[in-house]
């Protein structure tokens, strides 16, 4: 819990200073910060007990462009007679998407972006052997300060439902995935956010719902209407009415 | 373009719905079996010899007792990275064999379970004075992972 709330309070300062600095430039104004979460992992963790997931994503726009951030935890037992495996952790990407439709009324989205991933995770494996050969016995493994990155290319979809509810997909291609080396004889077999270790890329697929908060009345970029008239009129910008569908 | 969206989305979710399930092949081609090849030094062809028994030590099993043999097929010691085969002779003289390797221990899934992979066999120590490791992987589409010519 700790950790999501420091998780939101960094969103927030990545919000502010980024928006401060844009809006210094007069060129972009960030207006709000859309939060979210995976229905498919809630779905899971209420589902199976085994496994726990959750997931809270966030973007922040700049007109065409969005800074998106995803942080999420995971918890994975597997209790079977033979052996036992143990796996938690968390991870956290940032990154940009690329919104294709920047100048839709209800702020719907379509896009495109990259992601850079890192999780930090432990995991655990032991087993029992009943040797048909040799002594029966049984080993530990224990792997505990694991860490790994891997880059996501990502793509989807968030569309207004009812009043600042949003529903979307995202689709991504996880690549590029490098674990920390370590000893072990056991081989990293999940790491939180990527999946199974032993992939070198992975296809993801997410359905979430968003809520999204306006700290600004204003839209997030300068409408072309107000651009024209500022060439033609020569008023400054402030003084002129948003257009309608702003309001 | 509402509309569009709204189906798109639609669309995806049960797309996702379907992608969901996560299937693992459970078959490899690992295992624990070492195979051991005795060649004659002169012609280099397949030779079969006469042995009392064929073990290894700390196994609880013979793997092979009263037998002529050309090709053996030995498991090896899992929970160690080395493995020492005794090979008895007819006249009770006994040969020795030990190789090192690297074990990999490898989940599969959670349904099919886990599994050994050995890698890098080196010969450490062996009474026969030609015997050469061909340092694979074990594998069940291995030929042959060590040539002892005799």
């Amino acid at each position: 819990m700790r950790k999501i709330l420091k998780y939101i309070i960094s969103v927030f300062f990545l919000v502010i200073t980024t928006g401060s600095l844009f809006a210094q430039k007069g060129t972009v104004m960030p207006s709000a910060v859309r939060i979210g979460t995976d229905l498919g992992y809630l779905g899971v963790s209420i589902f199976d007990p085994d496994k726990q997931l959750f997931e809270i994503v966030a973007d922040v726009d700049l007109y065409k462009l969005f800074l998106t951030a995803d942080y999420g935890m995971s918890s994975w037992k597997i209790n079977q007679n033979n052996f036992e495996y143990d796996n938690s952790g968390s991870y956290l990407k940032v990154g940009i998407d690329y919104n294709l439709t920047a100048r839709d009324p209800d702020l719907n989205v379509i896009y495109f972006g990259m992601k850079y991933a890192n999780s930090s995770f432990s995991e655990k494996f032991n087993y029992s052997i009943t040797d048909p050969f040799y002594y029966d016995y049984s080993e530990n493994f224990n792997k505990s300060n694991m860490s790994a990155y891997w880059i996501e290319a990502n793509f989807g979809m968030k569309v207004k439902v009812w009043k600042q509810l949003y529903i979307g997909w995202a689709g991504r291609i996880k690549f590029a995935m490098k674990v920390k080396s370590d000893n072990s004889s056991f081989n990293t077999y999940f790491i939180p956010g990527y999946g199974k270790a032993e992939y070198d890329s992975r296809w993801g697929f997410n359905f979430q719902i968003f809520y999204r908060i306006p700290f600004r009345e204003k839209p997030p970029y300068k409408p072309k209407k107000i651009r024209e008239n500022k060439k033609t009129e020569g008023e400054p910008i402030d003084n002129v009415e948003p257009i309608d569908q702003f309001r | 373009m509402k509309n569009i969206l709204k189906i798109t989305v639609s669309a995806f979710f049960c797309l996702y719905v379907l992608l969901s399930c996560d299937t693992t092949d459970c078959i490899t081609f690992s295992t624990r079996v070492v195979i051991v090849e005795f060649l004659d030094s002169a012609t280099n062809n397949s030779k079969s010899l006469d042995f009392e028994l064929i073990t290894a030590i700390d196994s609880e099993v013979a793997y092979y007792s009263d037998t002529t043999v050309s090709k053996c097929y030995l498991p090896v010691n899992t929970e160690k990275e080395e493995t020492t085969f005794l090979f008895v002779n007819t006249d009770n003289s006994i040969d020795t064999l030990h190789i090192e390797y690297d074990k990999i221990v490898r989940l599969i899934s959670k349904d099919c379970g886990y599994e050994f992979q050995f890698n890098n066999i080196e010969i450490v120590n062996s009474t026969y004075e030609n015997a050469i490791s061909l340092g694979n992987e074990l594998s069940r589409l291995n030929e042959e992972n060590i040539k002892i010519y005799h």
